[in-house]
């Protein structure tokens, strides 16, 4: 079947074959409008008819006489530019060549915009669209002429060393010119890096290599580093005025490198470096330093030692000082002084660094630990405050110095001993009524709880809630007394009991003494209260930390002295005795002599002498058993109620020997626990192991030593909790 | 009712009274269009080159932009017109398609060229295939292409 087809030609069909005379009529239009373009004559040009031109020749495949002429066209022009430029001489050449640039990239962009559809439909890669051919012609043919770029990139950076030094230089000139680097680079701003940026950053590097060693051997490091921190902020704004970005990291990079990291050593180590910075806490100036060296790889690290150094070496001094060794409230209060001290400085120089402060810590704890004495000055230091050493400050600052306390406690690795000392004194503080606040005792006690845990402050507690249960059962036998029939018969006394339970308190060395026949059936009459309404308890009395109070008559005068159970016994006997020696009153009293002379010192020395030594003798020479003492009548005191103090506030060594005692034996309970506790859920281990696990479990209230815990294995096998395995030594099996 | 901004645009299409531009086309039959050089430079960016990049001819000292093109007749004109208000096209015949499929290519429109092929490819007829198979080689588009050939062959 044959069909009839119809074509109708439209009327403005595009020609499918252009005449080579009509093609190259067009190119010469065209060419004409591209000569007129680079002498600025444009507006005399239609762009409709350009671009109907240009489209024209490439819609009929005549884009290669468009392209091969434009190439030419640009050579020519360019070449020509050359000449003009190069015959500028000096300030000329500069701006000669930027207002030549300037046009001959506007013109580009006109050329660009009548050829639209030449680079639309016909430049096909590797050639070049029309603006990049423009701009690779002048590349070629002037900016890397060996007339133009080196006298170009000499006299830039001649300028911009200008500026350094202190002149004012035309900075949109340097823009546009640098710029230009760029704009003529193909691809990645290759031009601009191979011929300028890299002799750029050449001379940044020399010049502030030569400036900073001049300038550090003639300036303090503080000067110094002022002048860095002016140095940077300038050549960032460098980067900003007329650099490339891309430059801004390298150019950084290059003056940090002359400018801190060549002399880090030498600010840390010179004598206003550094070290002087610290030791007079110039926050300033060691800020500055902290954010300059933060720039440079390693540069904290430098800093961050030498500041712990420091604190150790400090700290070292303070704990071995003398003075401080005597005087565990003076050891502590410098701590917290140059604890504080060195908070400042972390906080308003170095920013808080973490690594910093883990540093410090670090330092802290090595010469917090240092010396066995920490733990027990630490206790002494809160002791005297809740003795009333607080008295004077408000709940803020209390609070501040409570969490100094659990800083430097922290710090601790023998906590299990602080602890012991803790519970001694605050037994001490509260058997004797010299606890200031119970809520301040409370207050304490909590943060430490928060701290360690419920297992650290169950005696602490338990102390608390003896003293009030304690009051409870005074007033019962108060009102057991009054309904007994006992009671009757004997004289009333006002005698008042605390309960302690054992476990809860330290246990105090057991003393022995006769008590007056009254007093004597005073407590019977108690123990027989309690354990009536306690069955299965028993009372222990511990006459040796009680206090009591008797009438000191003199012939002209009646005192009420406050004393300790001992001294009120010895008082007592002068009641049927003018003269007594030490010896006869560790005979009438059963108190051991030490005793007796711990508790007449204070009787005889202090500020009120109630007793006086017969016959008059020095006052630092030793008692002896047959030393003669007799009341002192001529007392002079205008206080109604004299107090003595029942020993001196510090434990003697013998006491201090007994509390170390007990954190060793409970030391040894806490290794065998732990060891229990791994190999019942390990069930075998290597002996190294075993040693290692157990010394991470007890890290938190102590640091066992390895020989204990061997020790302790050892007996854990004699008591057969453990056994060797026969083939290997070395490890042990959990026996169940 | 508040008018679109479409309705808007339609009712500034060639309004002597507020137009920035005027437009002299055509050979055969020649007329005068007045338009806003803004709306051309939107859809072209060949006209935005000649408006808005540097000055020449059409616009040099001038408060009305003269731009003559005589490669298209009024009637085509119009329409992209239209499309450069609108961004719709009213086509009525081949011829008018197949110039606006030019003009598309020439002032680089994508979006015209798309409405436009969409049209000769809904209305192809033994009499238009061949030169619609034509026009899809030269301004390249494959389902033209393809639809026309598909066409002959059945």
């Amino acid at each position: 079947m044959s069909r009839k087809m119809i074509l109708r030609v439209p009327k403005f069909q595009e020609p499918k074959r252009m005449e080579k005379s009509e093609a190259q009529r067009l190119w010469l239009l065209l060419k004409d409008a591209i000569v007129e373009v680079q002498h600025m004559n444009a507006s005399t040009l239609s762009f409709e008819e350009l671009y109907r031109s240009s489209y024209s020749l490439v819609i009929a495949k005549r884009g290669d006489i468009l392209y091969t002429g434009l190439e030419e066209v640009n050579n020519h022009h360019t070449k020509n530019l050359l000449d003009k430029i190069a015959q500028a001489v000096d300030e000329r050449f500069l701006i000669e060549l930027n207002s030549q640039w300037q046009q001959y990239k506007l013109q580009q962009i006109m050329i660009h915009d009548i050829l639209m559809y030449l680079d639309r439909m016909y430049v096909k890669e590797p050639q070049l669209k029309v603006f990049d051919l423009g701009m690779f012609k002048w590349k070629q043919n002037v900016l890397i002429h060996s007339q133009i770029n080196d006298r170009l990139v000499r006299m830039l950076l001649g300028l911009i060393h200008m500026e350094r030094n202190g002149e004012v230089i035309d900075g949109a000139l340097m823009k546009s010119l640098i710029q230009m680097y760029v704009d003529v680079s193909l691809k990645e701003k290759e031009t601009y890096k191979q011929e300028f940026e890299e002799r750029f950053l050449l001379a940044t590097s020399h010049f502030y290599k030569s400036e900073s060693n001049l300038f550090i051997t003639n300036n303090s490091c503080g000067a110094y580093l002022k002048k860095v921190e002016i140095r940077l902020i300038e050549e960032e704004a460098r980067i900003k005025q007329y650099l490339d970005e891309s430059t801004g990291p390298k150019l950084i990079k290059a003056c940090e490198d002359e400018l801190i990291a060549n002399h880090m050593q030498t600010m840390i180590e010179m004598e206003t470096g550094c070290r002087t910075m610290i030791q007079n806490d110039r926050f300033n100036e060691l800020k500055l330093m902290y954010r300059l060296f933060q720039r440079v790889e390693n540069g904290l690290v430098h800093l961050k030692n030498e500041f712990a150094g420091y604190v150790r070496n400090e700290g070292h001094k303070i704990v071995n000082q003398p003075e401080n060794l005597k005087d565990p409230n003076a050891l502590i209060t410098s701590l917290i002084e140059i604890r504080n001290r060195f908070e400042k400085t972390l906080s308003q120089s170095f920013a808080n660094n973490r690594d910093f402060i883990n540093s410090v810590n670090t330092a802290f704890e090595s010469f917090l630990n240092e010396n066995d004495k920490l733990s027990e000055s630490l206790a002494l230091f809160i002791d005297k405050k809740l003795r009333g050493g607080f008295k004077d400050s408000n709940d803020q600052e209390i609070d501040v110095i409570m969490n100094k306390v659990i800083l430097l406690f922290r710090f601790l690795s023998d906590k299990d001993v602080f602890k012991k000392f803790y519970e001694h004194y605050l037994a001490k503080r509260l058997l004797s009524g010299r606890s200031f606040s119970e809520d301040l005792e409370r207050t304490m006690i909590s943060k430490f709880k928060q701290e360690c845990g419920n297992q650290f402050t169950s005696k602490m507690e338990g102390m608390f809630t003896d003293m009030r249960l304690s009051k409870d059962a005074l007033d019962g036998f108060k009102n057991y007394l009054q309904t007994s029939v006992e009671m009757g018969k004997l004289p009333k006394i006002d005698m008042s009991v605390r309960v302690l339970t054992q476990g809860f308190w330290p246990t105090f060395p057991p003393h022995s003494c006769t008590l007056p026949p009254l007093l004597s059936q005073y407590c019977d009459l108690f123990t027989k209260y309690y354990c009536h309404a306690h069955t299965g308890r028993r009372i222990i009395w511990q006459t040796n930390i009680g206090t009591a109070e008797v009438t000191f008559r003199l012939p002209k005068k009646t005192h009420v002295l406050a004393l300790s159970t001992y001294q009120m016994l010895i008082m007592l006997l002068f009641n049927d005795a003018e003269k007594l020696s030490l010896k006869q009153m560790a005979a009438g009293t059963s108190i051991s002599f030490m005793d007796i002379q711990r508790s007449v010192k204070p009787l005889y020395s202090g500020k009120y002498k109630v007793l006086k030594r017969t016959p008059a003798v020095e006052k630092s020479k030793e008692l002896s058993e047959n030393d003669i003492f007799e009341l002192n009548l001529n007392l002079k005191c205008k206080l109604h109620r004299i107090k003595f103090a029942a020993t001196s506030q510090t434990d003697s060594e013998p006491e201090r020997q007994h509390t170390r005692q007990r954190v060793d034996e409970d030391r040894k309970i806490e290794i065998d626990a732990a060891i229990v506790r791994i190999m019942k859920s390990r069930k075998a281990l290597i002996h190294n192991d075993l040693i290692v696990e157990c010394t991470k479990q007890l890290s938190s209230r102590f640091v066992p030593q390895t020989s204990m815990i061997k020790k302790r294995i050892e007996n854990l096998i004699e008591r057969e909790y453990l056994e060797r395995f026969p083939d290997d030594r070395r490890r042990y099996r959990y026996l169940a | 009712m508040v008018k679109t901004i479409e309705e808007i645009l339609k009712g500034i299409i060639n309004k002597e009274e507020i137009a920035d531009s005027e437009f002299f086309v055509g050979t055969i039959k020649q007329q005068t269009f007045y338009g806003h050089r803004l709306l051309f430079a939107l859809a072209s960016e060949v006209w935005q080159k000649m408006f808005y990049g540097s000055t020449w001819l059409e616009t040099a000292n001038r408060e009305l932009a003269y731009i003559k093109i005589p490669d298209f007749e009024p009637e085509v004109f119009e329409q992209i017109m239209n499309f450069a208000y609108t961004r719709k096209v009213q086509i009525s015949s081949q011829y008018i398609a197949s110039d606006l499929l030019r003009a598309a290519e020439k002032y680089m429109i994508p979006d015209l060229h798309q409405l436009t092929i969409e049209f000769l490819m809904e209305n192809l007829t033994i009499e238009n295939c061949v030169e619609n198979l034509e026009l899809s080689q030269r301004y390249e588009n494959y389902f033209l292409k393809q639809k026309a050939l598909d066409f002959i062959q059945n």
